[in-house]
Parts: C-alpha cells; structure tokens; sequence
C-alpha cells in the first residue's frame, strides 16, 4: 500500500486503512508505531478490534456485491481482509466501488493503475 | 577433542546433529511461512514472485506456529538431552537454535512488537499518524467528506 502511494505522489486521493485482528497473531492492541506501515499523509488509520468495517461489507460471501471489477486471488474463510476497495471521487458510502483487489500485495499495480486513472 | 570425550560413536553423534539442524531449520522456515504477513517477509515474497501470502497463511498460520514450536521443543531435546556432548561443542548450531527460540518466543509472545522491528520502525515510536479506534460512523462522515477525491479503504492485518 506504502509502495503505491509512492509511486503516485500527486494523485488526489484519501487512503482509509482499516487494522483489524484476523491472524493468530493478533491478539492485542497494535500500537501507533504501526501507522508507519503506510506513512503517507493521505492515509488514515483506525483500530477495528471488532472487525465492524468487515461486517458492514458483508463480511466474504459478499465480496462479489462490493467491487465492479474484482481480483481475488486467495479464498476468505469470513473476514474481509488483506483488501483493498477504490471508489471514484463523486460516490457515496454504500455504493460500490470501482475497483477491489485482495491480497493487497498481489495486486498493487491494478490498485495503482485504478489511483492514476482515477487521480486525475 | 579426545575421542573418549565422546558419549557414543561419530555415526550416531553426526546423526543426532544433523537431526537438530534440520528441526530448527524447520523451525526456521515454518516462522518464515508464519510471518508472511510481515512487510519485509512480504516483500521478500514479493520479489520471489510468490505474492499472496494471505492465500495460505491464515488457515496455515497456527499450524505453521505448532510446528515451530514442536520443531524448537525437538531441537532442543537433541541439543540438550540426547546429542549434549557433540551438539553443544558446534557453536554456530547452538546459535543457530537459541536465534530461533527468540524469534519464536518473540512472536507468539508479542506479535505486534516483533512485527514493527521486522517492518523495520521501532515498536514504541510514535508513527507518522494518529491510530483511531474504528467508529463506523465518523468513518463514514470521512469517507462521504472526501467524495471529490478518489477513495482507497484497506482492510489490514497488523501482523
């Protein structure tokens, strides 16, 4: 997500990336420390202990309803995670977006792409 | 070392070895699949051409970290118990096992903490912004506040 940003410095965009426990692993609080994962200034970051971002989606047997173009490249068992949703600048919370990759990672050019595109 | 110094018969000390390197290389390579979630392992990944660790990490991951576990409990009986004269004279394997004993312990001790050293920034620093708690509804005050620009929500796993 950090690399992304990077590579599209003057894209008007605001980043929301939500932190939630899915892993084994992620038992507790992550501290502030973590907001450097993604450092640009156009991200903002939240905790979501409760995962309540994932259920307000429909959690993921309804990835399908939430993107027009999607790329799913690993099965979720419930939690939506290691996602991420772009939406054109004009749409509302609740409608879908325009673009979902998952996992972040193997997508980032799409996710790049769709910024540029829809950045300028 | 004189040769009486030797619990039993080289055959059987280089066996038992062996045997302990390869557990904790198991070790090893079991937390390295566990932490694909990392950034720098993902990254690593990344540049293997095998993005995607959440494709097997998520219902892999708790059995990656048993197997770490028993392969580190494993190591160490055959350092300490059964292999102890001739293991314990090889310095970089006992090295090689309490490095990994650390990271082990570290990461299921604390998770978070390892990961931000992995990410390559402190744990206790203060990051470049502010970590809110998830309020769905000032999310989405935000998320309709910034309609004029193009929106990017990732969900996110920490470790």
């Amino acid at each position: 997500m950090a690399g992304v940003l990077r590579a599209n410095p003057g894209a008007k965009t605001r980043v929301f990336v939500i932190w939630e426990p899915v892993l084994t692993t992620d038992w507790g609080t992550p501290s502030q420390s973590i907001t450097a994962n993604v450092p640009d200034l156009r991200a903002a970051h939240f905790w979501d202990p409760a995962r309540r971002l994932s259920a307000a989606y429909g959690d993921a047997p309804r990835l399908d309803r939430l993107a027009a173009i999607r790329h799913v490249g690993f099965r979720m068992k419930d939690v939506v995670w290691d996602v991420a949703l772009v939406y054109p600048p004009g749409a509302r919370w609740g409608s879908p977006a325009e673009l979902l990759v998952a996992p972040v990672v193997q997508y980032r050019e799409r996710l790049g792409e769709a910024i540029a595109r829809l950045s300028r | 070392m004189p040769a009486a110094y030797l619990c039993y018969d080289d055959s059987m000390a280089q066996t038992t070895g062996r045997s302990a390197v390869i557990s904790t290389v198991a070790s090893l390579a079991s937390l390295v699949a566990a932490l694909s979630c990392c950034l720098p392992i993902g990254t690593l990944l990344m540049a293997a051409g095998s993005a995607g660790a959440s494709l097997f990490s998520e219902k892999l991951r708790p059995w990656l970290l048993a197997l770490s576990v028993a392969s580190l409990a494993f190591a160490f009986v055959q350092t300490y118990f059964r292999g102890r004269c001739s293991f314990r004279q090889r310095r970089l394997r006992t090295c090689l096992l309490w490095f990994s004993a650390t990271i082990v312990t570290g990461m299921l001790a604390a998770p978070a903490f390892f990961s931000s050293i992995l990410a390559g920034h402190l744990p206790f620093a203060k990051g470049p912004a502010e970590l809110r708690v998830f309020d769905q509804a000032a999310f989405v005050r935000e998320f309709d506040a910034a309609r004029d620009q193009t929106r990017v929500v990732a969900l996110l796993s920490p470790t």
